[in-house]
């Protein structure tokens, strides 16, 4: 993956759970609400992944 | 995703030089990233230290028995005025400022905050609290001598009230411009680094640098919501104040030209007060506070009523009716204004208090990791400076 390819993946990843820690506040729904903490836990949850994968090498 | 290059000690500066990222551009980001990550360090150890803390202050207020129970949760309901007028004869002395009532976090309980007579502000209140089964007083806590109370006065004035505030909203800034310049900063070091690689054992230096990046970049939308409502929340009493001179200034200046009244003891009683305003309320809406005439929340002859929704973001926000304490009359209905709204809704972004415990063990690894990016993003500085140190004072003894 390219250096500004992966820049691009880092920023959505922070603005993907900016919207979800929004909208986790937005919403008043049992799965809505999970689906929307996944999503804000997923830079950390991509990051332990790629950790790991890089750990393995 | 692999490491592409970089097999020795060099610092990042250097290392970005290789990837013609040394631009004016680049190197006036590293600066700003670099000063403004130092001076905001310290007091931001502490924010995320007491912030931690605060992520759980409910729990801790409920260990640590801050609001009573009630005995009788789902009993009949006294009237409000009888519960007020009795913890009032138990602290004689003291005016009722506000009433608060919450079903949800303490039910059966009336919360009652008190002054001193002649106060009309909030600054030595206390809160009291009655059974609203009984309407007899069943304890009382002063804010600030909270384990919580104490650590959110640290965290959100530095014990220094509302100049305190502003600084926080400074600090806030400074932490926004050291994340929007360590984008920049990180965009050269993303195309020799991939992401998630940590370089082991070739040195402290680089495992550290990587760890900053890594992190930094896995916590960075996390970090952007809570310094920009943490930057409104430095607003808040500014805020509060521009309401009270504008929309409540022209109810006070309608109130001046009305027949004063005991403000203490208006002629209209809370629960009439409280009828009025349901009366007028959107379905579903139910009240959550009442300011009694004669403070900064409401006029000489007014009583403020705050409302608030039963689902999502209406649970946040309020709506405040304004009844006469002579008549008992509704004469005004107002939404906060949009710049109220913002920082009001930037309590519960900033705390993550609004989405049960997993948000908050959310919330407490983001603060976690946050401390460490800080706490060795120092460390890289002072390395840094430490290894150039004898290299200037060896060019120095040359000359």
């Amino acid at each position: 993956m390219s250096g500004l390819r992966t820049l691009g993946v880092v920023v959505a990843l922070a603005l993907t759970a900016v919207v979800a820690i929004i909208g986790m506040l937005l919403v008043d729904n049992v799965y809505g609400d999970a689906l929307l903490l996944v999503l804000a836990a997923l830079p950390l949850l991509i990051g332990f992944w790629r950790w790991r994968a890089e750990h393995r090498k | 995703m692999t490491t592409r290059t970089i097999s020795t000690d060099v610092d990042s500066s250097v290392a970005v030089a290789k990837t013609g990222a040394s631009s004016r551009g680049f190197r006036f980001n590293l600066w700003l990233h670099r000063w403004t990550s130092l001076i905001a360090t310290l007091p931001f150890l502490v924010l995320c230290l007491t912030g931690t803390v605060l992520i759980f202050h409910d729990e801790i207020d409920d260990a640590l028995g801050v609001v009573p129970s009630a005995q009788t949760a789902a009993a009949a309901h006294r009237p409000l005025a009888e519960g007020v007028a009795n913890v009032l004869a138990a602290h004689p002395g003291e005016r009722a400022l506000s009433v608060g009532i919450d079903p949800d976090e303490h039910p059966g309980v009336l919360l009652v905050v008190t002054a001193p007579q002649a106060d009309t502000n909030f600054d030595h209140a206390v809160l009291r609290f009655a059974d609203l089964s009984t309407a007899q007083p069943i304890g009382a806590s002063a804010p600030g001598m909270t384990l919580t109370g104490f650590l959110l006065e640290l965290h959100a004035q530095w014990f220094l009230g509302p100049l305190g505030e502003l600084i926080g909203a400074l600090i806030a800034l400074l932490v926004l411009l050291s994340l929007v310049s360590g984008i920049v900063v990180y965009a050269p070091y993303v195309k020799r680094i991939a992401f998630g690689v940590l370089r082991r054992g070739k040195g402290a230096r680089l495992l550290q640098l990587d760890l900053h990046n890594f992190l930094g970049a896995v916590v960075l939308g996390w970090a952007l919501v809570v310094t920009v409502t943490g930057f409104l929340l430095g607003f808040s009493t500014v805020a509060i104040g521009v309401w009270q001179a504008t929309e409540l200034g022209a109810m006070r200046a309608q109130a001046a030209g009305m027949a004063p009244l005991d403000a203490s003891q208006p002629p209209v009683d809370i629960d009439r007060a409280i009828a009025a305003a349901r009366a007028t309320a959107t379905p579903g809406w139910r009240v959550s506070s009442v300011i009694y005439p004669g403070t900064n929340f409401s006029t000489p002859q007014h009583y403020t009523v705050l409302l608030t929704g039963s689902d999502g973001i209406e649970q946040r926000l309020f709506h405040a009716a304004i009844i006469n304490a002579e008549s008992g009359e509704v004469a005004m209905s107002a939404d906060p204004p949009n710049y109220l709204k913002a920082i009001i809704l930037s309590e519960p972004l900033h705390f993550g208090d609004y989405g049960g415990l997993p948000l908050k063990l959310l919330w407490t690894a983001c603060t976690w990791l946050t401390l460490f990016i800080v706490a060795n993003g120092a460390w890289l500085w002072w390395n840094r400076r430490r290894r150039r140190t004898p290299k200037s004072a060896a060019i120095g003894a040359t000359r």
